[in-house]
């Protein structure tokens, strides 16, 4: 089961694959920005602040 | 403290995640998990783990024995004793001079003690007074240190932490998956992102002056708020993905309309630890003193010891038993007005008092300044006695 959704495969029966895809989409986003903050490694968004 | 931007913790969260995940349902599932709880404090702790070990092992052999005539009642107040002893030296500077007392106050940082001592005292009273059977080491281990809430909480209740084990599901869906997915990013948006951004713009611990001061005693509440319910949405979205739910912890607390709102809605588990194993039995104890005559007085002395012991919790400083001493004040100052409306304005005078949209703002925007100015007593008084 775990696969499945890492591989985007099985979104559950009553959610549409675009749905799925979004949230999916929305998950890795707020990943990407969030350590790349906590790693420290964009000091992009600071100077933005 | 467990780091939350650093690896070893994500990497346990996907060891869990895949190691677990086929499992759910199966009794190997909470095995393993065990296992795995146990190697992630080890992780940090090396060798000193063992102390652990011995400390688990300890504490299972004493719930098999607190069932005993007598012999039960020494042993829970030993152990309860024992279990406040450690949280002193948790919670007093580091004494580097001693070996053994600097290795035994890493283990309890690392564990998170603050929590796994009232996740402790939760158990022991449910298994002193009957309500549940004393644990085996698996479910032990998994109660009392869960490496998912060892950062900070929430506090699960042993009769929550029971009910789910007995209800485990037969598997995990693609739903359950994608919901704790969401939460977690949620709560690391919010640690890494909002709550830095806060702190790097406006926090200057408390060296502002005048409208400054103002602002950075706002931003504090707000900041304080994303920080630690990050921590809390992590937890439980962690939970909701390997089987092993932790409770919500906050529930829109910074639009609370009173301060008895306010800790319904801020750090819940603590709010219902405190209602169950403080303000209750002291309640209870003071209306059969006072044969049921002065109920606005015994729940007022009851909130103030509560509240006054909840401060200490957060820290063992004049600061923080002022910051309690506050709220304290605050519960039953609230607790009074709410008596004295009811009095004057009746019940349907009263809902239509409540139900109004400017009493409602005014009421949350004294709440918010109240709580957050209740911060400035950590500041601002002597950390030491």
């Amino acid at each position: 089961m775990l696969v499945k959704v890492i591989t985007g495969l099985g979104p559950p029966e009553d959610m549409s694959r675009l749905e799925f895809a979004a949230r999916l989409i929305k998950i890795v986003v707020l990943f990407f920005i969030s350590f790349s903050l906590a790693a420290d490694v964009t000091p992009f968004f600071y100077q933005r602040f | 403290m467990i780091a939350l931007n650093a690896a070893p913790f994500w990497i346990m969260c996907l060891a869990t995640m895949a190691g677990t995940a086929p499992l759910i349902g199966s009794p190997s599932q909470r095995v393993l998990l065990a296992g795995l709880n146990f190697a992630f404090v080890t992780y940090f702790l090396g060798w000193s783990a063992l102390w652990l070990a011995g400390m688990l092992l300890g504490v299972w052999l004493l719930l098999r024995l607190t069932g005993l005539p007598m012999l039960g009642i020494w042993l829970t107040l030993a152990a309860s004793l024992g279990a406040l002893a450690l949280f002193v030296i948790h919670k007093t500077p580091a004494d580097v001079s001693n070996a053994s007392i600097q290795t035994l106050k890493t283990l309890l940082s690392v564990i998170g003690y603050s929590y796994v001592m009232l996740r402790f005292f939760e158990l022991l009273r449910a298994v002193h007074e009957g309500r549940r059977d004393p644990p085996d080491l698996i479910s032990l281990i998994n109660y009392l240190i869960p490496f998912h809430m060892l950062a900070a909480g929430p506090i699960q209740s042993y009769d929550d932490f029971v009910r789910h084990s007995q209800s485990i599901e037969q598997s995990i869906t693609t739903r359950q998956v994608l919901t704790g997915a969401e939460r977690v990013s949620l709560g690391v948006f919010k640690k890494f992102v909002l709550a830095l951004a806060l702190q790097k713009v406006f926090l200057t611990n408390f060296e502002s002056t005048g409208l400054w001061l103002f602002i950075e005693v706002n931003v504090f509440y707000v900041w304080l708020y994303l920080d630690f319910s990050a921590y809390s949405d992590i937890a439980v979205g962690v939970g909701h993905i390997i089987g092993a739910p932790a409770p919500e912890n906050f529930n829109n607390p910074l639009v609370a309309r009173n301060i008895i709102d306010f800790w319904d809605r801020w750090h819940i588990s603590l709010s219902m630890f405190i209602r169950r194993n403080l303000f209750l039995p002291i309640q209870l104890v003071l209306m059969r003193w006072t044969e049921s005559h002065l109920p606005l007085t015994c729940a007022s002395i009851a909130v103030a010891i509560s509240f006054l012991l909840c401060g200490l919790w957060h820290g063992l400083g004049p600061n923080f038993l002022a910051w309690g001493g506050v709220h304290a004040a605050g519960l039953v100052i609230a607790r009074i007005y709410a008596f004295l409306l009811q009095r004057h304005l009746g019940s349907k005078r009263l809902k239509a008092y409540r139900a109004n949209s400017w009493v409602r703002l005014t009421s949350t925007v004294i709440t918010f300044e109240f709580v957050a100015f209740s911060f400035l007593t950590l500041f601002r008084l002597p950390t030491q006695w």
